[in-house]
């Protein structure tokens, strides 16, 4: 092959893995939606909101007797509570969103064209109150979990809808996303695909690993072995501590930008938090 | 099986022998230098762990043992060990090292996992 031919080869393999890397969202989404379908072809769509309990039928009996009398219903309450009690200033959460805030959980996280950054709606909730003369709450505490929690209730089955908007900010805090989702990461060098792409329905320990499609639509849950709510973040926390990494505050971009990714991909599946999880 | 019981011995035998003769062998003096020579080398080895740890974090590729190890490596030159303060700042460079080497190779190995 002459010397021209191999640059133009060269240039084309180039060109190829730019478009790769940086590939449309709505294309991520579908061949993250097919890859599951074609994995457990027995699971429909709309079963993946319930993670795990999707595609582990003796997990989902237990599962469901624990959804006879919901341990998330106090945090639904003390969220609901905290929603209602007006600020210092008279204004409360409800003028800080859409529709007085109830069924507006699918909406998030979304792209603050303002701020140029991926606002979650934890965040949203703390930007509200420091925007009303509030001290924020620590995004590790009760308060934020709860009123997370009373928003998704309100949001029960509203489809996904996170959107993108033709920002190259957008498409980069996305593709950052992206980017530490795919990415391995820890001593034990593993990515979060890893667990919940590839490895989705095997065993760890004595669980089996759930699979990433309707990740986020669950949250916040209840996880019954620490006896309280935890948020997404905690979770992703978490994971990325039980890998050997060191863990990123909730609340962190890197974790706001995994959130828009990831939640991204469950666009079109019905909100179903809060949820109760082992 | 006899034979591979005496080879067993044997060898324990010698180990048991050994291990006294060395550390008979060195002098008051020499142990002295050593460890002067460790506690210079600890505080630098320190130094070097904490820059690779720094490094890895700038690549949000820290490893979760890290930070412990060097705060331990600390804690121990406090004490005066500073053999074993070595010993864990070494640990600890290392592991900065090797999680900077992944995020190196994550920059371009992460979109080979893409579902697609």
């Amino acid at each position: 092959m002459s010397s021209a031919a191999h640059r133009i080869a060269a240039v084309c393999l180039a060109a190829t893995l730019s478009l790769a890397a940086r590939a449309d969202p709505e294309q991520d989404r579908e061949a993250f939606r097919a890859y599951f379908l074609k994995r457990f072809p027995d699971v429909p769509v709309e079963e993946y909101v319930n993670g795990i309990y999707a595609i582990d039928p003796e997990a989902r009996a237990q599962w469901q007797d624990i959804e006879d009398f919901p341990p998330y219903e106090f945090a639904v309450e003390e969220g609901e509570a905290l929603f209602g009690q007006p600020f210092a200033n008279g204004r409360s959460y409800a003028d800080c969103f859409d529709n007085g805030g109830v069924g507006v959980r699918q909406l998030y996280p979304r792209f603050d064209l303002q701020r140029g950054e991926v606002v979650t709606l934890e965040l949203a909730l703390n930007l509200c109150r420091i925007g009303n003369g509030e001290q924020p709450y620590p995004y590790e505490g009760d308060e934020l979990v709860a009123l997370s929690a009373y928003m998704a209730w309100t949001s029960r089955g509203q489809a996904i809808a996170v959107e993108i908007p033709d920002d190259p900010r957008a498409l980069a805090a996305y593709e950052d996303g992206k980017r530490f989702y795919y990415s391995k990461r820890g001593q034990l060098n593993f990515a979060c695909s890893d667990c919940h792409v590839t490895s989705a329905g095997a065993w760890v320990r004595a669980d089996h690993l759930s699979a990433s499609l309707g990740h986020p639509s669950h949250f916040p849950v209840y996880r019954s072995k620490l006896g309280k709510m935890i948020s997404l973040h905690s979770r992703f926390y978490g994971c990325v501590r039980d890998v050997g990494a060191q863990p990123f505050d909730e609340q962190s971009e890197a974790y706001r930008n995994l959130e828009y990714f990831l939640t991204y991909m469950s666009n079109g599946l019905e909100v179903n938090g809060p949820g109760a999880r082992k | 099986m006899k034979m591979r019981a005496l080879c067993l011995l044997a060898a324990m035998a010698l180990m048991a022998g050994q291990a006294p003769a060395a550390s008979a062998q060195e002098s008051p003096g020499e142990a002295e230098a050593a460890a002067s020579v460790t506690a210079e080398a600890a505080a630098d080895a320190i130094s070097r762990a904490e820059a690779a740890r720094r490094l890895a974090a700038e690549h949000r590729a820290e490893w979760l043992e890290t930070a412990g190890l060097i705060e331990q490596a600390r804690e121990s030159a406090a004490l005066g060990d500073y053999e074993k303060a070595m010993a864990l700042a070494e640990e600890a460079r290392q592991q900065g090292e090797l999680a900077v080497a992944q995020a190196e190779r994550e920059a371009e190995a992460w979109q080979r996992r893409v579902v697609r």
